[in-house]
């Protein structure tokens, strides 16, 4: 048995994970001198209940310095992070900044204090563009409106001076990871950040991109930049900190130079004892080929695979992220279909169709993200465990045998380790390390003969890791045949007996254990070797304007015209239902009925532009009907009482009561919390029944209303009707406002991505509660106009205006997700609506189909524009495929 | 019926706690009704009480299913009134009422097939395309039957509206949906098809790569839907001795808030049964009560509204409470289960 030494103890030249590229290593420390700190943390302590995780902890940021942070999962390094970035307030101990103490209360006032934090996922807004992004909530103005090119050139400008090719007007969900970190970056560059905190940023990113980013951070220094450094790997820990703090259960442990710590040493503070042999790798007898894959392609890049592994081998998948590897691990376990190529289990040729085939088949797949794709968090560790077996717990009546199921668990968790109060324990509430286990039992259970780990040992600590490698060598020699996908180098080269490397969809090397050389691993595995030494001098070529146009590939170009499309394709679907409807009866163009059409559309309208806020801040409001009912009613009443009251006054007092009800509906979405959905329903309901009660049966008629009143839907102004001109204005007014002001930017926001926006202290109860509340205004200024449009005023009217109203901003564009669309869309989604009903009269078709083509209208565009966006998104992703990192390249 | 698994998010204790406290309810709703008025305990009384519940009753068993898996649907008003048009067609055309039934049934499972297509395959928000169903079968039932209304069911099929077993209160639609009840419970709690239901609800992506099929259990679930509407139909012509093409707007208001007073949670993954069939007779005789003390039905509407949004108030409360404790139980676990 040759134990091999892990990554963690064996002295390793710098560079990410030990991935150096076989160039002089780079080491990315500090010249700089001594300098006084920017920011201190004294004796801070965190509690959370009877738990302390913290205990006085000092640390202190350095200007121009790395400080790298270090230490297990749950030593307390998150909780820091979150007291420095002022999601947490700490419960003892002091924080100084230049000196001073201070107290930092949210995420916003940590920026304003000049401290940024770039987690290891990037909050951002997906459907914004990276411009925005970058200026969210701070969009640069002029003259009192946001400066749109005044943001676009800062945005290009800081994304030039990191060296970063990005076309700012893209839409962030277009970008990889890596991108998104480097948006992160221009974001601390421009609020002149003093401190930057990165949260494991290398986890997700490939080796060039991590190069890249060190590159940053160097020059960041150079600007004085304090930043705080927190990762796994123990290369990048010491050789890109100055210093480090090494925590361990909330204590600090020591505080040092990195040049006077090796790495054993650091591991050794870490877990408080020696590291011993971290890959036990047991004697195995290696068997014959269970699983054969030949000319595997498929997911779009993954070409020409072919590979065996025989019972009781490891075999190793080594790549960079997005080379292929879990593509190809997907694609065995059917989750993905491959395109060609054959897969072979003992010799016979098999098509897994989907995961429960693929189980039958003999194969497992423990899956790269435990919390999105493996764990379902809030079930008992023994119901995660059974998941993919229930069937067969189960009788020919489909009732589970829950004794089985608790014996098959209990003998899983205690096989895999799984350290619990019992298999009844939520998974949600065990470590990282012990969910990974828990995982590992789930696939374990149905006795697979192809196991395929996809990063197993990924975010979970030091010695939680140690325990994996061991079951894992023990399931191999159990005549398992595993497929270990894994990007630390080390971790492969410890267990694999033979390894494969990725590059780019393919393989592009194979090694056998006994001439296992890291080097030439890693060499295969980078996309050039060149690339690396090219990094020193690609910046000074090229005088690129970092705004120029859309980078190669129309690809881009056409995402952007498709976009725009939506409201200009609007116009178009218009002007050919228009002429659609005038080619059968051309009495649609004559001047009364156009002005019938335009008066038809206007209260809809008004009531959509509310509509239309609504559900770009992605919550629905469906009592708009009768907060319109409501206020026509109350008004109607009080007009019949006094005839000579001001019209004026009448409309103020439509909006109130409209806002009134809008203010309910605000207070049950924005305060308690309920879903929108569920809440307006609830409130139709009382604001229907309400007004129904108060009408008592009555119907209010023109003939006791005042003739001023109708007047205001007979008044023209140049030919137009007035209630076309409000209608107009209005929409004019709420589509500047939407784009000019910083409200309305934040409802954008707010609706793309609302953690995100509560990081960028966006209140999200005040931007919800303008939402309802300006919909009830507006719903309560139709209301009085309603009467005067159309003389009679009971409790029933408007019976359906929330579906017309939802369909109008539905088919306008507006992503019923939130995030997307405008204002103007809503109108003229409004008009198509419009111009259909009257095409309908004109052509004499039974007005009883109007109801069934809203809802056919309703369906027909949520599922043309979700097929647009689905598109687009993959034309995006494909094209960068081929340009796989953002930063120039020679 | 109460094990483990079904207190899948909120711990044991609150969810029994709901049911005891739902339970407690009704009684006072009962002690309530006796005051009000002397014909409240009365056989007939009761009867038509249940009787007028049991439509939206049978549409909430595979609403409870579909609120667990994270969906909503809310065309289910609209599927009744569909359903209940075909049938009043073929009245119209002279057919048998059976005939009528089977085809009630056959456009119910169309209409949830189509819902359960269009968010499975079309990978929509079932909340959007089910208000374009609502819109959309509503819309059709309008177009086949304008205003007019028919009538002349049989005697027997009356008889499942409000008819009662024997000198019992009980009626024979009553009868029908707890047969359905207690399958509906069965597959929701004891089978592997149940058990999916509320993975999928907590963690969609996990489900699909355990092995689950997700996409056929949704659209299962719209189906299910479908299928009782059509049901619902049956049983409310019956009540009601008509059928129209406005048959059942609104149903899906008490619907929806006899499952969430159940406590199912809103957004998925957790609810009993038995908490939504507590609910449903709450909600009954609350409105019983409501109505014998003079509300009329739109009064009784608000009522119903106010119960949803209390109910979620009260529900968003307790989330917060439990959030707060299982980041402390959590905090207390790390650090005993060090490993």
């Amino acid at each position: 048995m040759q134990p091999v030494v892990a990554a963690e103890v064996r002295p390793a030249p710098t560079g990410a994970k030990g991935r150096d590229l076989g160039v002089e290593p780079k080491r990315y420390q500090s010249e700089v001198e001594f300098s006084h700190p920017v920011v201190e943390l004294r004796g801070i302590t965190k509690r959370f209940g009877p738990v302390e995780v913290l205990s006085a902890v000092d640390l202190s940021l350095r200007a121009g310095r790395v400080h790298s942070l270090a230490g297990e999962n749950g030593a307390g390094k998150s909780t820091l992070v979150k007291i420095l970035g002022g999601i947490h307030q700490p419960d003892g101990g002091r924080i100084l900044k230049n000196g001073l103490e201070t107290t930092i209360l949210g995420a916003a006032d940590a920026r304003r204090q000049g401290i940024a934090v770039i987690h290891q996922h990037p909050a951002i807004f997906p459907d914004l563009s990276v411009a925005e992004n970058i200026f969210v909530g701070r969009q640069p103005r002029h003259a009192g409106r946001i400066d749109w090119p005044a943001m676009t050139k800062r945005a290009a400008d800081l994304l030039f001076s990191l060296q970063v090719d990005i076309d700012v007007r893209v839409p962030v969900k277009m970008l990889s990871i890596a991108e998104r970190q480097a948006i992160e970056i221009a974001k601390a560059l421009s609020i002149d950040a003093r401190v930057l905190v990165m949260d494991e940023p290398t986890s997700a990113i490939s080796s060039r991109e991590i190069d890249r980013l060190f590159e940053i951070v160097g020059r960041l220094k150079k600007q004085g930049v304090a930043i705080l450094f927190i990762s796994h790997f123990i290369d990048e820990i010491l050789g890109l900190g100055d210093e480090v703090t090494i925590l361990r259960s909330g204590k600090r442990i020591i505080t040092a130079p990195t040049a006077d710590l090796t790495p054993e040493q650091t591991i050794r503070h870490m877990i408080g004892t020696e590291p011993g042999a971290f890959f036990p790798k047991e004697d195995t007898q290696i068997g014959l080929p269970v699983l054969g894959v030949r000319k595997l392609s498929g997911a779009g890049f993954v070409e020409d695979i072919s590979f065996e592994v025989r019972a009781g081998e490891i075999l190793g998948f080594f790549g960079l992220v997005g080379a292929g590897r879990s593509e190809v691990g997907q694609m065995l376990f059917g989750v993905t279909r491959p395109d060609r190529g054959e897969i072979r289990i003992d010799g016979h040729v098999v098509q897994p169709r989907s995961p429960r085939h693929a189980m039958r088949l003999g194969i497992s797949l423990l899956p790269e993200d435990r919390h999105q794709q493996g764990l379902v968090l809030q079930f008992p560790i023994r119901a995660n465990q059974t998941l993919p077996i229930l069937r067969q717990l189960a009788n020919r009546l489909g009732l589970i045998d829950r004794v089985r199921e608790a014996e098959i668990a209990k003998k899983f968790a205690g096989l895999t380790r799984v350290v619990a109060t019992g298999i009844e324990q939520l998974t949600n509430t065990v470590s990282g390390g012990n969910q990974q286990k828990v995982l590992l039992a789930k696939w374990l259970i149905p006795s697979p003969r192809v196991l395929i780990l996809d990063e197993p040992t990924r975010g979970i600590d030091v010695r939680a890791k140690a325990e994996i490698h061991r079951i894992i060598s023990h399931l191999a020699a159990q005549g398992i045949a595993i497929i270990l996908i894994s990007d630390d180098a080390q971790e492969v080269i410890g267990m694999a007996d033979r390894i494969i490397v990725f590059r780019g969809g393919r393989i592009a090397a194979e090694s056998v254990r006994s001439s296992f050389d890291r080097e030439a691993i890693l060499l295969a595995a980078a996309h050039t070797a060149r690339s690396h030494e090219a990094s020193g001098t690609a910046n000074a070529a090229g005088t690129q304007s970092a705004d120029r146009a859309p980078s190669p590939g129309n690809s881009r170009g056409l995402i952007r015209r498709l976009m725009r499309v939506r409201e200009l394709g609007l116009v178009l679907a218009l002007l050919i239902i228009c002429a659609a409807v005038t080619m059968r009866e051309p009495r649609f163009l004559q001047g009364a009925n156009l002005k019938q059409v335009a008066l038809s559309a206007t209260l809809v309208c008004i009531v959509a532009l509310g509509e239309a806020l609504v559900i770009i801040a992605r919550q629905i409001d469906l009592s708009v009907g009768a907060m319109v009912a409501m206020s026509a009613f109350i008004s109607a009443e009080w007009l019949e009482h006094r005839p000579h009251e001001w019209i004026l006054f009448v409309l103020l007092l439509g909006c109130s009561v409209g806002g009134a009800l809008g203010i309910v509906n605000a207070l049950l979405v924005a305060v308690f919390r309920i879903p929108a959905i569920v809440a307006t329903l609830g409130t139709l309901a009382i604001y229907r029944g309400g007004v129904i009660v108060l009408a008592g049966g009555r119907q209010i008629s023109a003939t006791v209303l005042p003739d001023s009143y109708g007047e205001i839907a007979r008044v023209n102004f140049a030919g137009v009707p007035l209630l076309v001109w409000l209608a107009v204005l209005l929409t004019v007014g709420f589509g500047l406002a939407m784009r000019f002001t910083w409200t309305g930017r934040n409802l954008y926001a707010l609706g793309s991505n609302q953690e995100s926006a509560h990081f960028a202290g966006i209140s999200e109860q005040r931007h919800l509660a303008l939402v309802f509340i300006l919909s009830g205004l507006l719903c309560g200024f139709v209301g009085v106009l309603w009467g005067a449009r159309f003389g009679t005023v009971d409790a029933v009217i408007a019976p359906d205006l929330h579906l017309q109203a939802i369909s109008a901003v539905v088919v306008g564009g507006v992503s019923i997700f939130g995030g997307s669309g405008s204002v103007y869309g809503a109108a003229l989604g409004t008009m198509i609506f419009a111009v259909l009903q009257n095409g309908v009269q004109l052509l004499g078709i039974n007005q009883f189909w109007l109801q069934a083509v809203v809802g056919a209208a309703i369906l027909s565009t949520v599922l043309f524009y979700s097929y647009l966006a689905r598109r687009a998104e993959r034309v995006e992703r494909e094209s960068r495929r081929s340009q796989p990192v953002p930063w120039r390249l020679e | 019926m109460t094990t483990a698994d079904q207190r899948i998010t909120l711990p044991r204790s609150v969810i029994a706690r709901w049911e005891v406290f739902l339970l407690f309810v009704l009684v006072m709703t009962f002690v309530c009704g006796a005051q009000v008025s002397q014909y409240f305990l009365r056989s007939s009384n009761i009867s038509i009480a249940l009787a007028g519940m049991t439509p939206a009753a049978i549409v909430a068993l595979p609403m409870t299913l579909i609120i667990v898996t994270g969906e909503i649907d809310i065309s289910v008003g609209s599927m009744v009134g569909l359903c209940a048009t075909f049938m009043a067609v073929c009245l119209e055309h002279g057919l048998p009422v059976q005939a009528a039934m089977l085809l009630g049934i056959t456009v119910g499972t169309l209409a949830g097939l189509l819902n359960g297509i269009i968010v499975v395959y079309g990978g929509l928000p079932s909340l959007v395309v089910t208000i374009g169903t609502l819109a959309l079968y509503r819309g059709i039932a309008q177009i086949i039957l304008r205003e007019r209304g028919v009538s002349g069911f049989p005697e027997w099929y009356q008889n499942i509206g409000f008819g009662t077993i024997g000198g019992t209160p009980i009626p024979w639609s009553s009868i029908i949906f707890f047969l359905f009840f207690i399958g509906f419970a069965i597959f929701l709690h004891a089978t592997h098809w149940g058990r999916a239901l509320y993975a999928i609800g907590n963690n969609r992506e996990a489900t699909r790569f355990s092995g689950i099929n997700v996409k056929r259990a949704i659209l299962g679930v719209f189906i299910a839907s479908g299928v009782m509407s059509s049901l619902a139909a049956i049983v409310l012509t019956a009540y009601l001795a008509s059928a129209r093409s406005d048959t059942a707007i609104g149903l899906e208001l008490p619907v929806i808030t006899a499952v969430v007073l159940g406590g199912v949670n809103i957004f998925g993954g957790s609810g009993t049964m038995a908490g939504v069939l507590i609910a449903l007779l709450v909600l009954a005789f609350v409105q019983n009560v409501l109505g014998l003390a003079g509300v009329t039905p739109e009064g009784q509407q608000i009522v119903t509204g106010a119960v949803l949004i209390v109910t979620l108030i009260v529900f968003g409360a307790s989330e917060i409470i439990n959030k707060a404790k299982a980041t402390l139980w959590r905090s207390r676990a790390i650090g005993s289960t060090r490993d």
